[in-house]
């Protein structure tokens, strides 16, 4: 859709127009003089023009207008009845009204204008994420942003316009906002990193992320431009007064191109909820490990760099810790081969039936077949949908899940027959059920208590729910369905392949996830697990994209 | 001259570490989940007509921008009233259903969320024979 296309360099424009005008007020209140009106007037009316053009925009994109005179008729529409036409709306007119009082009340004016930059963001991710710590961190980045980054073309035309006393004066005050904003910037975008890449997987894999890189890269490029300004430039003044002036226009340059990956950065979704495409052919095993020892190094970061830091000690002091935080945790340092779609879970829910499909598929081409053959490396079940993508191209993608997800439940099981745990936590694949007291259900719908799935034998154990695999068995308060269900889950349990099942049992804890299998166990021994598991969680339910 | 330049190494030693600590702190990426529950479920096999379609997805809606459709098994649209926000709940979308008949019915799901994006989806649901 080419109206799609159009709203990101819309919505750049608009972002570009709105934060000039209140870094312009902002500076005019806090640093120096007013900028001249023609620049003011200039950055209002591009601001309200590219408003209304979003506005224009999203009437296509909301309702499907196949016309601009269809788009007109649905912009009261959009303007009025959404969030973000709304905002755009309310931001409209407060720049209006700060332009208005520019040079007559010039707090108020930059106080306008910059919560003029706030309205927009009622309709940001943050706000859809519900999320307030995250959308006061936006807030805090976009007001420095406008007022460091619209400072800027201002204090180009200062520093030209005023003699030199003035000139050192107003780049001096200038350059101390612009250290807080900075400071600002750099925490608030560190959070968002945190909450919206994704993680690492999420920073490089999705438009998002790359999005996010790319700004960091240009922020630190222009830091560099603030320090030379201000170390080399500004003592060699007058001598160096043009240089200043051509470095800030750089500065002014690399801030404009911010913005635009600012504005780009806002359209697409985080990268927390994107599908990542892993770019690298090679991946750390087990991401999980990095967390407590990475919480913990950021903790003691502030304190122990608060104090006087040695540069090259403190590398080497990340190092050791990491090390020392894996080796706490048992775990190791592997790198091992990874693929695009390494990271990626499947799109449809994991279930019973999904297995049994893929299994089905699995056995129909030799290329197949030979994914049988456990590998050495660990696979995730995205590296398993792009070795089945390839190994039978002709197959959509629904079915290459399903052998994915048959593949990744027949490598758990293999895994914990034998070394007696399955190598990632397992969610219980999802079965239809019949309850004596619920009727037709799902094991899904079961969450919030402790499940013990079993085939044959079934003994019963105080706080939890049995559900029997085998259809129309008396003795559980739920049954399957379908008792091909009972081959799934001898798969997960490494019993694939025996052709007696009767004893199994399965735990199931209340987020939906496999905490233990066992072969005919006491039901003392079956009670204390139970204990075990609804007393230590696993985390939160398994999600899919 | 050199102080300064110390000092803003320091800043960014300080900076670049403390980020690097909590990025590799913020885990592995969680897949999203647009449509998060819905009455009826997916799938469900249902002894009765439901009354009313539910689909409750993972961001706040904006109603007016949002659709639910529903088909029969020979993929005839239903023809429903526009869809609401469920009470008290900006992430949810009701509409009443009109009688139904015995048999398979698919929704389609197309909705605007409040940071403008629009994603769809669909699920599948039964009525049984009485």
């Amino acid at each position: 859709m080419v109206w799609d296309l159009l709203l990101v360099p819309a919505r750049v424009l608009h972002l570009g127009a709105s934060v000039s005008l209140a870094g312009a007020l902002v500076f005019h209140a806090a640093v120096a003089t007013l900028p001249s009106r023609r620049w003011l007037n200039g950055c209002l009316l591009v601001a309200l023009a590219a408003g209304l053009l979003r506005l224009l925009l999203l009437a296509v994109a909301f309702t499907g207008a196949d016309g601009p005179g269809a788009a007109l008729v649905a912009v009261p529409d959009v303007a009025l009845g959404s969030r973000i036409g709304q905002a755009l709306l309310v931001q409209s007119a407060l720049l209006l009204g700060a332009t208005a009082l520019a040079g007559w009340l010039s707090i108020l004016a930059a106080l306008l204008a910059l919560l003029a930059q706030l309205a927009p963001l009622l309709a940001s991710h943050a706000a859809a994420m519900q999320d307030g710590v995250l959308l006061v961190a936006l807030a805090l980045h976009v007001l420095a942003g406008s007022i460091w980054l619209g400072g800027l073309l201002p204090l180009w035309q200062a520093v030209g316009a005023l003699d030199l006393a003035q000139a050192r004066y107003v780049l001096l005050r200038f350059s101390s906002l612009a250290l807080a904003m900075v400071v600002v910037l750099a925490a608030t975008a560190l959070l968002q990193a945190v909450v919206m890449s994704g993680g690492l997987p999420g920073l490089l894999g999705t438009t998002h992320g790359l999005l996010m890189l790319g700004k960091a890269m240009l922020m630190l490029a222009l830091l560099g431009l603030a320090a030379l300004n201000r170390v080399v430039f500004l003592p060699r003044l007058p001598a160096h007064r043009t240089a200043l002036r051509r470095s800030i226009l750089a500065e002014a340059g690399l801030g404009a191109l911010v913005l635009a990956l600012a504005g780009w950065l806002a359209s697409v979704p985080p990268g927390l909820h994107e599908v990542p495409v892993w770019p690298l052919p090679w991946r750390l095993l087990g991401w999980g490990w990095v967390a407590p020892p990475g919480w913990a190094l950021a903790l003691l970061a502030v304190p122990l760099l608060a104090a006087r830091p040695r540069y090259l000690a403190l590398p080497l002091a990340t190092c050791v810790l990491l090390a020392l935080g894996g080796a706490a945790w048992g775990v190791r340092l592997d790198w091992v081969p990874a693929t695009p779609t390494s990271f990626q879970t499947s799109p449809q829910p994991f279930t019973t039936t999904a297995i049994l499909r893929g299994e089905a598929l699995a056995k129909t081409s030799p290329g197949l077949r030979a994914l049988l053959h456990p590998t050495p490396a660990p696979t995730t079940e995205g590296d398993l949908f792009w070795h089945a993508s390839l190994a039978a191209p002709a197959l959509d993608d629904a079915q290459r899940w399903d052998i994915a997800q048959f593949l990744y439940a027949r490598q758990a099981g293999l895994a914990l027959r034998e070394e007696g745990a399955w190598p990632a936590p397992m969610p219980a694949p999802d079965l239809a059920l019949v309850c004596h007291h619920g009727g037709d259900t799902r094991l899904s719908a079961l969450r919030g208590q402790v499940l013990r799935l079993a085939i044959g034998f079934a003994p019963t154990v105080p706080g939890t729910l049995s559900v029997s695999l085998d259809p129309g068995s008396p003795n559980a308060d739920c049954t399957a369905r379908d008792p091909a269900a009972r081959h799934a889950y001898a798969l997960l349990a490494g019993l694939g392949a025996e052709p007696r099942l009767d004893g199994l049992w399965l735990l199931v804890d209340g987020q939906g996830w496999l905490r233990g299998s066992g072969f005919r166990t006491m039901p003392d021994i079956l009670e204390e697990a139970a204990l075990a598991i609804g007393a230590t969680p696993l985390g939160p339910a398994r999600a899919h994209h | 001259m050199n102080r300064p330049t110390g000092r803003a190494a320091a800043v960014a030693m300080r900076g670049l570490l403390l980020g690097g600590g909590l990025l590799l702190a913020a885990g592995p990426a969680l897949a999203h989940a647009h449509l998060h529950s819905s009455q009826p479920a997916a799938d469900a096999v249902l002894a009765a007509a439901p009354a009313e379609l539910q689909v409750a997805l993972t961001e706040p809606l904006e109603p007016r921008f949002s659709a639910l459709e529903l088909r029969d098994a020979a993929g005839q649209a239903i023809a429903l009233p526009p869809p609401r926000l469920a009470e008290g709940d900006t992430k949810r979308l009701v509409v009443s259903l009109p009688p139904l008949q015995p048999g398979r019915y698919t929704v389609l799901w197309r909705v605007t969320s409040v940071d403008t994006h629009r994603t769809e989806g669909r699920f599948a649901f039964t009525i049984r024979q009485p």
